[in-house]
């Protein structure tokens, strides 16, 4: 019950993601309820990296399955996504009454452009750290070039990708070839 | 019930795809909607900013809204299916890394710094970097253009959006500004913009 408690608290905080959430989590989980120490929170979260699904409720659960097993992890999961889940509903039901509203309808002509461009930067800052290696400059390329030019679907390219690491890993560590 | 149950199936297979955090879901959310019919881009564009500006993880909140917006679309004037899609798009985002959470516990310590997994990883991250690259670029074009049915892309370009673009992008770059404070100037521009 605290767990669920504690992770509802830093969800109803929480804006913008993952990688806002360290400092929450530090001073929610760390400091107030002693639950664990901080070297161990970069741990869980390089974990919660490799793990399929969303950073931020990705960590919360090995939190929770660290402390009480399942039940544990089912209380950090419904504790993260429960005061947003009950904001956009309020959020989308009141949308659908104001929809034709003059005011909703430019604001919203202002958000569309805003967000488009957030992810455009978002994308200029990520680029810049792949291409630091040659492997990660050529794949990025590579992603692009499939996924905008010729249109592979993304669910097949990140499936590739998998596959592709595998194999990199079989020829360059176990010289199979 | 079928379009509650191909939700779930379809945000399920989301969560499975994504490696490496949330940024990597919105490209495979953007595509499976609009593969679907469910959402235009524009749609998606509307809710990716209420995502982003109102509490908790980008991708869940992006899973929640769509679930909501498609059953509200299906079943019109039914307020409960609706709300049923918000619940089941939640619910099913995040069941996949449920089942490995408690899985992957039990074998981290052994694993975590397995050559296979970091090989795994240096792959998957610029090809990460390369779906957002990919997303923004359909973002942008949608949010300028509109959705346009000629697809007479030149023709319907509109200038405000541009500039918001532009500025956006330069500010994310250059600034490190919060998301949240963006899209409040974004909606603000939009505001001020429609009342001159």
């Amino acid at each position: 019950m605290q767990i669920f408690v504690s992770f509802a608290k830093i969800g109803a905080v929480l804006f913008g993601g993952g990688y806002a959430m360290l400092p929450l989590l530090e001073r929610e989980v760390v400091e107030r309820r002693g639950w664990c120490k901080l070297e161990d929170m970069s741990d869980y979260y390089a974990m919660a990296q490799l793990i399929p699904g969303v950073i931020a409720v990705n960590t919360s659960m090995l939190m929770g399955h660290q402390l009480r097993g399942v039940f544990g992890t089912l209380a950090a999961m419904l504790g993260i996504v429960l005061v947003p889940f009950f904001v956009l509903l309020a959020y989308a039901i009141a949308f659908d009454y104001m929809s034709e509203l003059a005011v909703l309808k430019d604001a919203m002509s202002g958000l569309r452009p805003a967000v488009a461009g957030l992810m455009a930067g978002v994308a200029f800052t990520m680029f810049n750290r792949s291409r630091k290696t040659p492997l990660g400059l050529i794949v990025a390329l590579v992603t692009v070039f499939l996924a905008l030019v010729i249109g592979v679907p993304a669910v097949c390219l990140i499936v590739g990708g998998v596959v592709a690491g595998i194999a990199w890993f079989f020829v360059k560590y176990l010289r199979i070839f | 019930m079928g379009t509650l149950l191909k939700i779930i199936s379809v945000f399920f297979k989301i969560g499975i795809l994504t490696v490496g955090g949330g940024l990597a879901m919105i490209p495979v959310i953007q595509q499976e909607m609009e593969r679907l019919g469910w959402l235009n881009s524009q749609q998606f564009l509307d809710i990716l900013g209420v995502a982003q500006i109102t509490p908790g993880a980008i991708s869940v909140n992006t899973a929640t809204f769509s679930g909501y917006t498609v059953m509200a679309d299906a079943y019109p004037g039914q307020l409960w299916m609706a709300c049923l899609g918000a619940l089941a798009g939640t619910i099913s985002v995040c069941m996949p890394s449920f089942f490995c959470v408690n899985i992957a516990s039990q074998v981290w310590s052994r694993y975590r710094e397995h050559d296979c997994m970091l090989s795994i990883f240096n792959i998957m991250r610029p090809l990460v970097t390369g779906l957002i690259i990919t997303a923004s670029a359909f973002l942008v074009v949608s949010s300028v253009c509109g959705d346009s049915e000629a697809r007479n892309y030149l023709s319907s370009i509109d200038c405000f959006s541009v500039g918001v673009v532009i500025c956006a992008f330069l500010l994310t770059v250059y600034t490190r500004m919060k998301p949240f404070y963006l899209l409040g100037l974004g909606i603000i521009a939009g505001i001020g913009y429609g009342l001159l």
